[in-house]
């Protein structure tokens, strides 16, 4: 019993070594904030997220936010991207996209989000992430679909590696953990008229 | 004890206020020409649909939470849900909201006036008799509730329409009798011949 739990403790710190989290602190806005957990049908919110910072694991570059969303926002949209860190003089820009697939293995595509594109060819999943410890925010604004039904309105951001989502072969970085932003849910409460009177 | 009439006292005064703002069944007054507005507080920018019972007729604000509707041509009596409304959320969403309705009472009183006459110009003043009572009275001859023949002409023969008015529940109805009045015979002289 007792050499179980030291494998279980040696596995996980060789698990955590290999794939570090190499995340910064992760905050957001939401414009306006939900009501109960709600927002209406129709409704245009603005979310703003900002990391600050980025431990760079076996030289790991941030290499973009991608978005998750519920089925119940029925578009997305780019409002203002991350600024450049700078740390890698080649320059580079943070782009949207609505689909970014990596070179390096295994091969994976995400979208939408903000994604670094270090050689400015359209491409963010050919390059090096943005290099250097910054604190990045953009902001996006998603608008609730115009349904009755109560459908998710998930919203989730995960940061991800230029190991992970680029070119890098390095995998300390490649712990893809979503952060929520909001979980709630289309207001579908149901319409009530007021009396009908009569003047 | 004082806790508990201060409670009894909010409960029955409660119950008189949801009493006096009772809006259903509407009344309108019979072969009334001026129009009924029915309005719903406004719930978004949506649509709303109205329905209005036969013969009603909706004359404005189809798809507004405000309508007109002439109810000129319906017959006395109470028309159940006579009037309707529903409302669609802004499209595409089109969610609907559970429709209200209102009874509307076609309201109407029939007065009567108990028959007077016919009067010879020299008959004295009667009491007029009209149902249902607390009505008022007018016409030629007619003095606070009084019918005066002499009033009526100066001996030749006449006639008074005399209209007997009844308002009730914000609504006015009248009904009339023509009432002869003769003059008095003026004898000529007698002659000799």
């Amino acid at each position: 019993m007792y050499m179980k739990f030291i494998l279980t403790i040696l596995i996980f710190f060789i698990v955590s070594f290999t794939f570090s989290q190499c995340n910064g602190t992760q905050s957001f806005t939401l414009t306006p904030p939900p009501t109960s957990g709600t927002y209406l049908p129709g409704q245009v919110v603005t979310m703003c997220y900002t990391m600050n910072g980025y431990t760079q694991a076996g030289t790991n570059w941030i290499e973009g936010f991608d978005l998750t969303l519920g089925p119940g926002w029925s578009t997305s949209a780019p409002q203002t991207a991350p600024a450049n860190c700078g740390g890698n003089s080649t320059g580079g820009q943070w782009v949207w996209k609505t689909s970014v697939t990596s070179t390096t293995t295994p091969i994976v595509t995400v979208g939408p989000g903000y994604f670094f594109d270090l050689t400015i060819d359209g491409n963010p999943g050919n390059d090096f992430g943005d290099a250097g410890s910054c604190v990045w925010t953009f902001c996006v604004t998603l608008t609730v679909a115009n349904v009755c039904t109560p459908q998710n309105l998930l919203i989730q951001v995960t940061p991800g590696s230029d190991g992970m989502w680029g070119s890098y072969t390095s995998t300390s970085c490649d712990v893809a953990t979503p952060f929520t932003v909001f979980n709630g849910t289309i207001n579908t409460v149901p319409i009530v008229l007021g009396p009908i009177t009569h003047n | 004890m004082k806790r508990v009439l201060f409670t009894l006292m909010i409960m029955i005064s409660g119950i008189s206020l949801s009493q006096l703002t009772t809006l259903n069944p509407d009344t309108v007054c019979y072969q009334s020409a001026a129009l009924s507005t029915y309005t719903i507080p406004s719930v978004g920018s949506g649509t709303y649909t109205w329905t209005v019972t036969s013969p009603g007729v909706i004359t404005t604000g189809q798809g507004t939470n405000s309508i007109s509707v002439n109810w000129s041509a319906a017959s006395p009596g109470l028309i159940p849900n006579g009037v309707s409304v529903t409302y669609s959320s802004p499209a595409p969403a089109n969610c609907p909201a559970t429709p209200v309705n209102l009874n509307v009472l076609i309201y109407q009183v029939i007065p009567t006036i108990t028959a007077i006459g016919p009067f010879c110009e020299s008959d004295p003043c009667v009491t007029l008799v009209g149902s249902p009572v607390g009505g008022s009275w007018s016409g030629i001859g007619v003095v606070g509730n009084q019918f005066c023949p002499d009033n009526v002409t100066n001996g030749t023969n006449a006639t008074s329409t005399v209209t007997y008015t009844v308002g009730s529940s914000g609504c006015s109805f009248t009904t009339s009798v023509v009432v002869p009045v003769y003059g008095t015979p003026t004898l000529s002289p007698i002659q000799h011949n």
